[in-house]
């Protein structure tokens, strides 16, 4: 960008599996691991949203398609796997535009809850990680406004 | 501790110089936002080298000059020079975040976010973690 010493690089780490993943003994859960998993919950329910959207509106499927696979980024950086849990029915009198807006707002939720998670954790990586998500979030907010 | 802030002030010495640079390829009505932006990094700035100080650091000067890795030769490179500023800050001040102290970490968030809208207003597209 601009050169003169250094200009931070973003490196996104490997954040540890979440609790009791692939493991016979349930190890007891820490607040950050419980962190991750609601993260996580709440990701999954976003990329499923935008499964059912994508779906029901194929006008506005690549600006949907591409925010979608950002969650999944999201997903992963919890250290859980995206699940096809299929499309939920939209309401039928639903336009795109409504649902741009409603989409920019759960956006903008979620922006805040992981602003909120960010302060409450405890692992200095997962605080980066999820400063960067609540950005992205943000910025999906903002295009889906300005787009419905 | 103090390494993620120093490398914000950096970044914002950076940012302050490049928005000189951005102001000076735009046109009259784009001006007073370059303005703002200019303005906000400079508190940020300040911001800084008051944090950095108050911690018993003494806080790097800027460079004299900065390079952008990219020509800057009219409006449109000098916008997308702004959204480069902006989403490397962004994850600058993500990485303050990683600081203990509770009220800095919210000041690093809120600092992160408002990069991210600047980049947005400047005409970013979203990213899964946004970085230059």
């Amino acid at each position: 960008v601009i050169r003169a010493a250094t200009v931070a690089v973003i490196a996104i780490p490997a954040v540890p599996a979440l609790a009791g993943c692939g493991s016979d003994k349930p190890s007891p859960p820490n607040p950050d691991d419980q962190l991750r998993s609601q993260v996580a919950l709440e990701e999954q329910a976003l990329i499923n949203r935008y499964s059912s959207a994508i779906a029901a509106f194929p006008n506005v499927a690549n600006t949907l398609t591409a925010i979608r696979d950002q969650h999944v980024e999201h997903l992963k950086a919890m250290g859980a796997p995206p699940i096809n849990q299929g499309e939920t029915a939209i309401e039928g009198s639903k336009s795109s535009a409504n649902e741009l807006a409603s989409l920019a707002a759960a956006e903008r939720k979620a922006s805040k809850a992981r602003a909120l998670s960010c302060e409450a954790a405890g692992d200095q990586e997962l605080r980066r990680t999820l400063s960067l998500i609540s950005c992205s979030e943000l910025m999906h907010a903002i295009e889906l406004a300005a787009k419905s | 501790v103090s390494d993620t802030l120093a490398e914000a002030l950096d970044a914002e010495y950076a940012a302050t110089y490049a928005y000189g640079l951005i102001g000076s390829h735009l046109s009259s009505a784009q001006q007073p936002q370059a303005r703002t932006d200019l303005d906000a990094h400079r508190q940020l700035r300040d911001e800084l080298r008051a944090k950095l100080s108050a911690s018993g650091v003494t806080p790097a000067p800027p460079a004299p000059a900065y390079q952008p890795t990219t020509p800057v030769t009219n409006a449109r490179s000098a916008k997308a020079l702004a959204v480069q500023v902006e989403l490397a800050l962004a994850g600058s001040w993500s990485d303050v975040t990683t600081q203990t102290d509770d009220a800095q970490r919210i000041w690093a968030i809120k600092n992160a976010q408002a990069c991210t809208r600047r980049a947005m207003s400047w005409g970013a597209s979203s990213q899964a973690f946004p970085g230059p």
